[in-house]
This record gives C-alpha cells, sequence and structure tokens, in this order.
C-alpha cells in the first residue's frame, strides 16, 4: 500500500519548505520528499542575496525587516521568518576584464551613511533560511522523508502517484519544488514542449582578506576562460558573516574543459583583480550545474502544480520561491477543501503564476548577458569599457537590463570599431535563441 | 565504471538530476554511482563543475 497523503511536495528547498508548511497550518496532510537528510546545510551554489527590495520582481514589493526579522511579502499579504546572520550593501560596481575600468551605481558614501533606507539589498544565510522553514514545517506535523529521490511521477486514477527510491507516495496533487533541473517536471513531459537554451555550472566560495575602497558592493565581472574562450561570470559580493569576507560566484557555461577552482584560484593570485585578495584563505566552496529552459506554458499537469525553479527559465530566485510555494499550497488547500481534485480547483495559481511571471516579466531580458558573450570577445568588452555611459542602474532586478549605457556611445564606435557596431546591430536584431545556439547546441538537456 | 571523488564532491547533486539513467543517488549525503544502473555515458563527468567523476578501472 502507498503512503496515503493530502499533498505530496518533492524538494525541501524554500518554495518546498514553504510550501509544505503553508499546506500544514491550512490543515493538510502533508509528505515533504528531499534527497538530502541535512536539509538546512546548504551545498548547491546561489547568490544568498534578497532580490527584490529595489523594484517589483514577480509582482511583489518583498522587503526584510531587520527589526521583526521577517521577509515581508505585502503584495500577497505574508510574511517568512529570518533570524541569520545578514548584511547591507549600498551599490554594485561591473568591471572591464582587464581591470581598468568599471561602472558603478551612484552616492555609494551617502547611501551608507543612511544605513537600512539606503541599501541596495541584503545578503544572508539561505541555511538560516531553511532552517526557519524546516522548524516550522516540522511544528506543523508535516512528514519529513529524507533521503529520498523522486524517480517517477504520474498520474494513477484520480490520485498523483510519487515514485521514491524507497517508497512510493499518493495523494490528490503534489507540488514539484525540485528546482532548476527538475525531475518531475522532466518526466511529465514539459521539457519537451520548452525552448532549451544552455547549461550553465559554477562555483560558490567565501574569501577571507577581501581589501576594497567600497567594501559593501556587489560586485561582476564579465571575462572569458584563457585557454578556451568560454564565457565565465564573476561575483563578488559581501558576505553576512565578516566585513573582510567575500562571496566569490564564478560561473559559465557548462563546459567539461573548464575548471572553475582554478579560475577562482587565478582571480584571486594572479589575474587584474588579485590585489583586492591579501593573503586569502578560501573556505567552504560549493557548485552548481543547471539548464536554461524557456518557462512551462503552464505550471500544472497531471494534478503537479510545479513551483519555484522548476517552472522558470532561470531562477525563480529565493523571493520567487517562496511566493510560488505559498500561494500553490494555499491553493492546493483550498482545492481539496471544495473538493475540486483537478486542474480547475487550482486555477487560482495558474492565472497567479501566469500574472506573476511570464506576464510580469520578459524573460528573454536575462539573456541579453550571455547573448552579448557570444556576440563579442573579451578585446571588444575591453574597449566598451571606455567608451560606455552613465551610472549603473540602482536595481538588482535581472530583468532590467539598461541599454542606455551603449546608447550615448554607438556614434564614438561607428567611428572607432565600426565592425563592432555591425556585430552589436545584428544581435539587436537577431532572436536570442539564433545568437546562443552554439550555447545551447553545447549544453546537456535533460529532456 | 565510474566513481565519485568524495573529496572532491560539494553535493550540488548536478549529475544526480542530469544522469539519462537515473544511475546516482544521494546516499546519506553522499554522492554515490549505482553500478548496475550505470551505462557510462560519462554525462557526469561532462557536466561536473568540480570535476568528481572519474572513471576508474
Amino acid at each position: 500500500m502507498d503512503a496515503q497523503y493530502d499533498l505530496i511536495v518533492a524538494g525541501a528547498g524554500p518554495a518546498g519548505l514553504m510550501a509544505a508548511k503553508t499546506a500544514a497550518e491550512d490543515g493538510l496532510k502533508v509528505a515533504l520528499l528531499e534527497r538530502k537528510t541535512t536539509i538546512a546545510e546548504v551545498t548547491r551554489a546561489c547568490a544568498m542575496m534578497f532580490l527584490g527590495e529595489d523594484d517589483s520582481l514577480f509582482g511583489e514589493r518583498m522587503y526584510f525587516s531587520n527589526k521583526n526579522k521577517k521577509m515581508v511579502f505585502p503584495v500577497n499579504g505574508f510574511s517568512v521568518r529570518y533570524e541569520g546572520p545578514y548584511k547591507n550593501f549600498y551599490g554594485k560596481e561591473a568591471y572591464s576584464p582587464d581591470g581598468k575600468t568599471y561602472m558603478a551605481t551612484e552616492d555609494y558614501e551617502t547611501r551608507v551613511s543612511k544605513g537600512d533606507e539606503g541599501r541596495l539589498s541584503v545578503v544572508f544565510d539561505k541555511g538560516a533560511l531553511l532552517q526557519g522553514l524546516l522548524e516550522e514545517a516540522e511544528e506543523q506535523g508535516v512528514d519529513i522523508y529524507r533521503g529520498v529521490e523522486v524517480l517517477d511521477v504520474k498520474k494513477e486514477g484520480e490520485k498523483v502517484q510519487v515514485v521514491g527510491s524507497n517508497k512510493t507516495f499518493e495523494a490528490p496533487f503534489s507540488i514539484a519544488a525540485d528546482g532548476n533541473n527538475s525531475r518531475m517536471a522532466q518526466k511529465l513531459g514539459f521539457n519537451k514542449e520548452r525552448n532549451f537554451y544552455c547549461s550553465v555550472g559554477g562555483i560558490n566560495a567565501y574569501l577571507t582578506g577581501f581589501q576594497h575602497p567600497r567594501p559593501l558592493i556587489s560586485i561582476m565581472i564579465m571575462d572569458w576562460d584563457r585557454n578556451h574562450r568560454i564565457p565565465l561570470i564573476y561575483y563578488l559580493l559581501p558576505s553576512p558573516y565578516a566585513d573582510d569576507e567575500r562571496m566569490v560566484f564564478v560561473g559559465g557555461l557548462a563546459d567539461p574543459r573548464l575548471d572553475y577552482l582554478s579560475e577562482l584560484d587565478y582571480l584571486v593570485n594572479e589575474g587584474p583583480f588579485s590585489s583586492w585578495f591579501v593573503n586569502p584563505v578560501i573556505g567552504k566552496t560549493i557548485s552548481c550545474v543547471r539548464n536554461f529552459w524557456a518557462p512551462v506554458a503552464e505550471p500544472f499537469k497531471d494534478n503537479v502544480l510545479l513551483a519555484g525553479d522548476a517552472t522558470w527559465t532561470q531562477e525563480a530566485e529565493i523571493t520567487g520561491a517562496l511566493l510560488c510555494g505559498w500561494k500553490a499550497a494555499h491553493t492546493v488547500a483550498n482545492a481539496i477543501r471544495l473538493n475540486q481534485l483537478n486542474r480547475d480547483g487550482v486555477m487560482g495559481y495558474l492565472t497567479w503564476w501566469k500574472k506573476s511571471f511570464p506576464e510580469f516579466h520578459n524573460y528573454k531580458a536575462f539573456f541579453r548577458t550571455l547573448a552579448m558573450m557570444a556576440t563579442i570577445n573579451r578585446d571588444d568588452l575591453n574597449y566598451l569599457y571606455t567608451v560606455m555611459q552613465g551610472p549603473v542602474l540602482f536595481t538588482l532586478n535581472p530583468y532590467t537590463v539598461p541599454q542606455h549605457h551603449l546608447q550615448g556611445a554607438l556614434p564614438r564606435i561607428q567611428e572607432e570599431r565600426p565592425e563592432l557596431l555591425g556585430k552589436l546591430q545584428k544581435m539587436q536584431t537577431t532572436p536570442i535563441e539564433e545568437t546562443m545556439a552554439s550555447f545551447a547546441k553545447a549544453g546537456f538537456p535533460n529532456r | 565504471m565510474i566513481t565519485i571523488n568524495t573529496k572532491k564532491c560539494t553535493g550540488c547533486g548536478g549529475c544526480i538530476d542530469l544522469c539519462p539513467q537515473i544511475a546516482i543517488f544521494m546516499i546519506d549525503d553522499v554522492v554515490t554511482v549505482d553500478e548496475e544502473k550505470c551505462n557510462e555515458c560519462k554525462m557526469c563527468v561532462k557536466v561536473c563543475p568540480v570535476k568528481a567523476p572519474m572513471e576508474a578501472a
């Protein structure tokens, strides 16, 4: 006999824990399946900052209330406890690959002096967020199955059957919160119906010994690896744990020829930015590899609701994950109360998701950086940094990609580098899928 | 035969997600290849960001 529940949630990340806890609060009997046993220990690379305080993200205006230790979601009307460490940061800077020029947001010193009022966002400890949600889920009586791999999912009669590696579960509904490479989405056939863009990989590491005139900023550097010219991107973020610590993310196209650890070593010890690191000690290093798909057309099939990264193209991010988990769980609870155990029963989630995700953001805007890297080379980018103009926009919204930096410089590029202008103009008029075709071909789609 | 170098592996689970055979599992938080299910396609070798999967004799 399969284990019987009202709801089976696959994946105990932010979306899955939020869904399980919320559904249990609504009175459902919930099973939460997770392959790890140490749920609150983060082993997958993640930016670990709150996105969305500066701009409307997924239709929300999420902010972190330091005083109440809560992430507040005022538009949707709920909050999530966060009692871990955090640190404000006050701007962002983007550097040319050769380190000679950079662009920045304005008014760093003034913003720092304003404290919480002046911040761009907050870096935090994702493990502490997961721990808080896990405790609430346990208090609410969620049955947490650790060490379970989801092998398959299918509709069996009126119910969803989720086949775990050592147990099979049945419920009227399931929520797939199994992330960017979702096996639930794969098994339900979503990946046969959506466009594949590329596979990306990366590592993050905490490093001490960071010295910079403006330490409380996020730094981004686009580059290419020295041996194979594979696109790379570095993010250097403040750490919630110590002032002289940085969280460094090194990411790029997933390619067996690329060694992220040696790229990190080059950044810290040899490259043009190595002077920022004084006797650095590299702490815990974690990694990730993920596929970029187009969003699902509708986050529902065979009584499975998709939530968080499983639905979206790149990252729904912590904000989007918590939102999806919360909304999907309430919608399922309502459908069960009304005994409407089908698509009509969860229509509230489906229309909400469409409004908050694909209708709210142009997901293709996220790919503009990658499309740029497929178009130009390292020398081109170093040159562009010398002619680009204007301050960086004070936002972390990944769908707001400013075009104005290049606009004002076009006459000069026309004069100095007409062939580069030609490449940029061609990129503007070519579909992003076409520009990125070689990246898709080099990827590892889990269809 | 493919094995995972547990000293290099960070436990991100990317190889588990992308293995076409579903032949890789996390057993007590240690990423492990199921020899009977593995057909040595080497997808895990290609996708691993820290080069933990390796071919063993």
